[in-house]
């Protein structure tokens, strides 16, 4: 296991060398100048030169890559072209944002997919079985922000019931940081209205980044557990007189969970991606919209320092997910 | 293709190519995925036939108005007819997720072919890249490549086979060393063709259907990352009629005129819906062990 983690680890690091070094080529071949960028339309040749030279472009790419490496070992990202600050801190201020989306559209995923599932193998046939399966095939294959936009029309703009974006209500201060969730931190400061505000601007992005995955687990579910409810240990279960929610959830449920897993731990990573999508259609102010914001107006500091950042969370999600397995089929760990 | 099946059945039987054909065009959802594919693709090679107006004519009489007989999916701010550019979108798309997947796949599937023959320390440095890539999610990094190039459409499908192409780069080479350990390679080599040729006309016919099954089942994806790219302004630029940069524009009118974004959208929606049953259909037609589970 500690070599797993080791493992792991060291491929992490070869991957966000091989990639900073890809995205860094990319973005220092192409003919855009980003000191014109800085400086403005209207600087003069000396001052271009001063930013050039301040930025540390007039060296050559692979000096730059280097100098860029060396501040990375240290946790600095550079500065953004645009506000001048560090880049690390500007993310982490924006991450948490993603993370709470992240986290509800987790919370969506598991109880509309597992449960689709699970009800669909349970009900083989029925009505229910049906409506899960047409929500696989159409899940699949449904454009995210345009699914986040339906949303809106209909339950914003047709019934009113919830809003159309953002975190919390414009009439609501956000809550006095401690995570950086506002559910939680609005429990934490004892401000219920607050927790309750930013629990119901989850609802429609958390719905919308969940679909895909919603779709998939709901699918995987289904065929693992149709064919654990076939196992002889479920028929035992069943005549010893077990009530038959408990067969279904205990017996048969936890022995499906692998498959489950390890499809729900693939799509965890493509939440990331996602985000960026479901944060552009609800206004949303997490890492998704400061990226999309910063390809705009070719931030390159910021959108190398987001893949980095974004490539370090995904293959730290994988790794949980192995783990889960771990811990899930103890035999996987020999 | 009479080629003996060049990788172990792990199955305990598989039913020939005809059979599973015969039972393919019983099969509804490949039917529809078909039948809905066709007719996409006939609207996308002559899409004048079927627009009633011209994509890009503005006329300052008829904007946002709303749909009726004339302009079923109504007009857009600038009068112009949605349905006409909903249909010139469909070339749009459909040749973007097309050509995104094609180069992918030639890119892709050359390297996985010169790593999974050649073996050794070559193959180790290239799966190694290719595993940096895939360590990535997709959209993501297109984002970060179509910063650098600039926003295009043609960028933005640049961009998707930029970071698609180890996916294939695996499948072929993982296929070309299953295959090269068959009798018939070996056979070749004894009788003394160049191995050169023992590549490209007995290794490579040989392991081409995993790779149609992919492509068909990546099409769908690939028009719905490139809409996504252009929702995100990275891809198609107005006054193009692209899908995606047609719900950007429509999204700021949508509370007022909800057709504007919705008829693009269900336009990306049934089209992706079409290729991915197509694509569902081809992979049991033709790689019937990939559809295990």
């Amino acid at each position: 296991m500690g070599l797993l983690i080791l493992r792991r680890l060291l491929f992490l690091m070869v991957t966000i060398i091989g990639m900073s070094l890809f995205v860094f080529v990319v973005t220092h071949a192409v003919p855009q100048d980003p000191a014109r960028l800085v400086a403005g339309d209207y600087a003069t040749r000396d001052t271009l030169e001063k930013v050039r030279r301040d930025l540390g472009l007039d060296r050559p790419v692979w000096e730059q890559y280097y100098l860029y490496m060396r501040a990375l070992m240290r946790g600095d990202l550079g500065r953004s072209f645009m506000t001048n600050k560090p880049v690390l801190r500007e993310i982490l201020t924006f991450l948490p944002a993603t993370l709470e989306l992240g986290g509800a559209s987790i919370v969506f995923s598991l109880a509309l997919g597992v449960g689709l599932g699970v009800l669909s193998a349970v009900r083989r046939g029925r009505w229910i079985d049906h409506l899960s399966r047409l929500i696989s095939v159409g899940g699949a294959a449904m454009p995210i922000f345009w699914y986040g936009l339906m949303l809106q029309l209909v339950f914003y703009r047709r019934l009113g019931w919830l809003p159309v974006g953002g975190r919390l209500n414009a009439t609501l201060a956000p809550p006095p940081t401690v995570t950086g969730f506002y559910t939680i931190d609005g429990l934490l400061a004892g401000q219920p209205a607050v927790a309750w505000s930013a629990l119901v601007h989850l609802i429609l992005p958390g719905l919308s980044l969940s679909l895909v995955t919603v779709a998939i687990l709901a699918r995987i579910t289904r065929s693992s557990m149709l064919e654990t409810l076939a196992q002889d240990y479920v028929r035992t279960a069943r005549s010893k007189g077990l009530r038959e929610s408990r067969v279904v959830l205990t017996h048969a449920l936890r022995n499906a969970a692998l498959p489950i897993v390890t499809v729900f731990g693939l799509r965890l990573g493509a939440v990331f991606a996602g985000a960026v999508l479901t944060e552009a259609v609800f206004a949303w102010p997490g890492i998704g919209t400061y990226a999309y914001k910063a390809i705009e107006f070719s931030d390159y500091p910021v959108v190398i320092g987001f893949a980095i950042v974004a490539s370090v969370l995904y293959a730290l999600v994988n790794l949980m997910t192995d783990l889960a397995y771990f811990a899930l089929d103890p035999r996987l760990q020999r | 293709m009479t080629a003996p099946e060049s990788t172990p059945v792990t199955v305990s039987w598989v039913p020939s190519r005809a059979r599973r054909a015969s039972r393919l065009l019983r099969d509804p959802s490949f039917l529809a995925g078909a039948l809905i594919t066709t007719l996409i693709v006939i609207v996308a090679a002559a899409p004048g036939l079927f627009a009633g107006f011209d994509p890009l004519a503005v006329d300052g009489s008829r904007r946002l108005a709303t749909p009726s007989a004339v302009h079923p999916f109504g007009t857009d701010e600038l009068g112009r007819d949605m349905l006409s550019r909903v249909i010139h979108g469909a070339r749009l798309s459909v040749s973007s997720g097309f050509f995104a997947v094609l180069i992918a796949t030639v890119l892709g599937g050359a390297l996985g072919l010169v790593a999974g023959y050649a073996g050794g320390g070559l193959d180790e440095v290239m799966m190694r890249v290719a595993d940096i890539f895939l360590a990535f999610p997709a959209l993501v990094m297109a984002m970060a490549v179509v910063a650098a190039l600039g926003p295009s459409l043609v960028n933005a499908l640049l961009a998707l086979a930029i970071v698609w192409w180890p996916q294939y780069t695996r499948l072929v080479r993982i296929s070309v060393v299953a295959a090269k350990e068959q009798t018939y390679v070996e056979a070749a080599r004894a009788a003394g063709v160049p191995e050169r040729r023992i590549m490209l006309r007995h290794v490579l016919p040989n392991i081409v259907s995993p790779v149609i099954v992919k492509m068909t089942l990546d099409v769908g994806t690939a028009i719905l990352l490139t809409a996504a790219l252009s929702f995100l302004g990275l891809g198609a630029q107005p006054p193009t009629p692209e899908w995606g940069s047609m719900i950007t524009t429509g999204r700021n009118y949508m509370l007022e005129y909800w057709w504007y974004p919705t008829f693009p959208g269900a336009a990306i929606f049934l089209t992706a819906l079409g290729f991915n049953l197509l694509g569902d259909g081809v992979r049991d037609w033709l790689d019937p062990r990939m559809a295990a589970g």
